[in-house]
């Protein structure tokens, strides 16, 4: 044998003389531990009796199948994960318990809520436009209630514009800066809160994300177009504010079914506007296999009637002989 | 003692007038597998008291072996499976009961010398193999469960990683072919290798959730009983 036979030899009976000391899988183990019942009153409503008391459940400690038992002190009690939402018609104190049972045993977490004839109330509110960030005129504005125990509300936003909903929605129809005043009342007991708000133009330009064209082909195309299914830059359309080309896009037809197709396009080239009353026209073209455009339709779009719909990011519109426009539109400041 | 070597010799006077040629087998076989080490305190058997508590098992073999004279190459790919013994799981682990997914599975590739010697008119042959190779080891995950009001953990899921490791084979065989191209297989060897380190992630849950990694050290040596058929090509 030679000398690396040998030493292949001795690294192999090496190799595997390594033997670590055996070890099985590791224990994992802790003493099993009481449940611990825990809760929180996260709400009262009303100013004064009767008060609805909300209640949170925060249990710890659980195994997955414990029971809850809750006694509200004043004769009601209920078993269940969630609490109800408790009426307390007097003003009292009363001794709350929630007991949380499960294999290893109870555990009871109590807390005492003294109810008084009266509880202070607060004011707070706030808003958020339809347009997210933006505040553009007609703005479309949501307001969310903050106030505690208060049983009426008077709002005052600031253009002449009142409500008495808890969360009212109002719509600020021109730009300008205002304050809003909220007036929560109950039991005799006023508060009020104020917030600015303020209200800006319309969107100066927009894009065109997409442009759908759904209409027959026989009706605008000739045959050669309406037949061959070929893919291909052969419409395009040009778009007109107040006489002047603002866009022109490429498409790419699809034929889609025997009697219509859509014309989808998306580009991010933005389009500013200096008048509403100005119509936004599109034209729809034709390429021709000879070079030459051909004129297939038209459609005129109303930016006042956009502007009135408080900007929609979809619009859809009809027109005479099947011919439907659907645009995809991003409004910009 | 004197019958032993009166019958030796008559071996090798037999072995001594045949004329050797080149003979090509495929043999295909079950498997009786029982976890055993001969060189050390440990295996993985359920006497062990770690680890895996694997039970006596089963599996099967395709191997091919071609020689020339008498000292030829082999080849094999072999599956053992071994079932767990849950109960002595349990014990260890503190467990109530174990549920178990999966299988116990080794599965190995082989390579080696063969020292093959026929006899009687070329009907038995008498094989002597040293393989070495490679083992994939995959054993199943299981879970342990416990009694809520003993554990914060009602039950632990162990998922344990498949290992490749170094493994070797000596074997050795005998066949008889009862006609030209075909007979039967009758075959012990011994399987080893270094003690295997295998890794295992574990999760708990119940009114605490932990999990971790660790690992567990353990031999897979075993001896094989293998049956089968024969094909010479």
């Amino acid at each position: 044998m030679n000398k690396n036979g040998l030493l292949l030899i001795c690294c192999t009976l090496y190799f595997f003389s390594c033997q670590k000391e055996e070890i099985g899988f590791k224990k994992i183990y802790e003493p099993a531990v009481l449940p611990k019942s825990y809760f929180e009153i996260t709400t009262i409503e009303n100013c004064e009796p009767p008060y609805r008391v909300f209640f949170k459940n925060l249990p710890s400690d659980t195994l997955g199948n414990e029971t809850y038992y809750w006694d509200f002190g004043n004769g009601i009690s209920h078993y269940g994960k969630v609490p109800p939402v408790v009426s307390f018609a007097a003003a009292d104190s009363f001794l709350i318990q929630l007991t949380t049972t499960n294999e290893v045993g109870s555990h009871t977490y109590d807390t005492l809520l003294n109810l008084p004839d009266q509880l202070p109330i607060t004011s707070d509110f706030k808003f958020e436009s339809q347009y997210g960030a933006f505040y553009w005129e007609p703005c479309p504005v949501q307001f969310t209630n903050l106030s505690q125990r208060a049983k009426t509300y008077t709002w005052e936003f600031g253009d002449g514009g009142r409500s008495s909903e808890r969360d009212p929605i109002h719509v600020f129809e021109q730009k300008g800066e205002y304050t809003i005043t909220l007036f929560s009342e109950c039991g005799g007991q006023e508060e009020e809160s104020f917030l600015p708000i303020t209200i800006q133009g319309p969107p100066k330009r927009f894009t065109l994300s997409e442009v759908h064209l759904n209409f027959i082909p026989e009706k605008y195309m000739n045959d050669r177009d309406t037949t061959d299914g070929t893919l291909g830059n052969d419409l395009f359309f040009e778009a007109f504010i107040d006489g002047e080309n603002v866009l022109t896009g490429n498409v790419i037809r699809g034929v889609n079914g025997p009697k219509a197709y859509p014309v989808n396009w998306s580009s991010d080239e933005s389009i500013f506007i200096d008048d509403y009353n100005q119509p936004l026209l599109i034209r729809f073209f034709d390429d021709d296999f000879d070079g030459t455009p051909q004129f297939i339709a038209s459609t005129t779009i109303s930016l006042l009637d956009l502007q009135n719909k408080f900007y929609p990011s979809e619009y859809s519109q009809f027109d005479v002989d099947d011919l439907e426009v659907k645009l995809l539109i991003k409004w910009k400041d | 003692m004197e019958r032993l070597t009166i019958g030796f010799i008559s071996i090798l006077l037999l072995i001594g007038t045949t004329s050797f040629a080149q003979h090509n087998f495929i043999q295909i076989d079950g498997i009786y597998s029982q976890p055993r080490s001969l060189f050390t305190d440990g295996n993985f058997s359920d006497k062990n008291g770690l680890g895996i508590y694997a039970k006596n098992g089963g599996g099967f073999q395709f191997s091919a072996q071609s020689v020339p004279e008498i000292i030829g190459i082999s080849f094999a790919y072999q599956l053992n499976m071994f079932g767990m013994d849950k109960d002595k799981l349990s014990q260890q682990l503190n467990a109530s009961e174990i549920e178990k997914i999966g299988l116990n599975s080794i599965h190995n590739l082989f390579i080696g010398p063969v020292l093959q010697i026929p006899f009687l008119d070329d009907q038995f042959y008498w094989s002597l193999k040293a393989h070495g190779g490679i083992r994939f080891i995959s054993l199943s995950e299981f879970t342990a469960y416990y009694p809520a009001i003993y554990s914060r953990f009602t039950s632990v899921e162990y998922q344990i990683a498949t290992r490749a490791t170094a493994v070797y084979e000596f074997a050795t065989d005998i066949q008889y072919i009862f006609n030209s191209s075909a007979g039967i297989h009758l075959g012990l060897s011994y399987i080893g290798g270094a003690t295997n380190k295998i890794n295992y992630h574990y999760l708990t849950n119940g009114s605490k959730v932990i999990e971790g990694d660790d690992s567990i050290y353990q031999t897979f040596d075993y001896i094989n009983i293998k049956l089968g058929l024969s094909f010479k090509i």
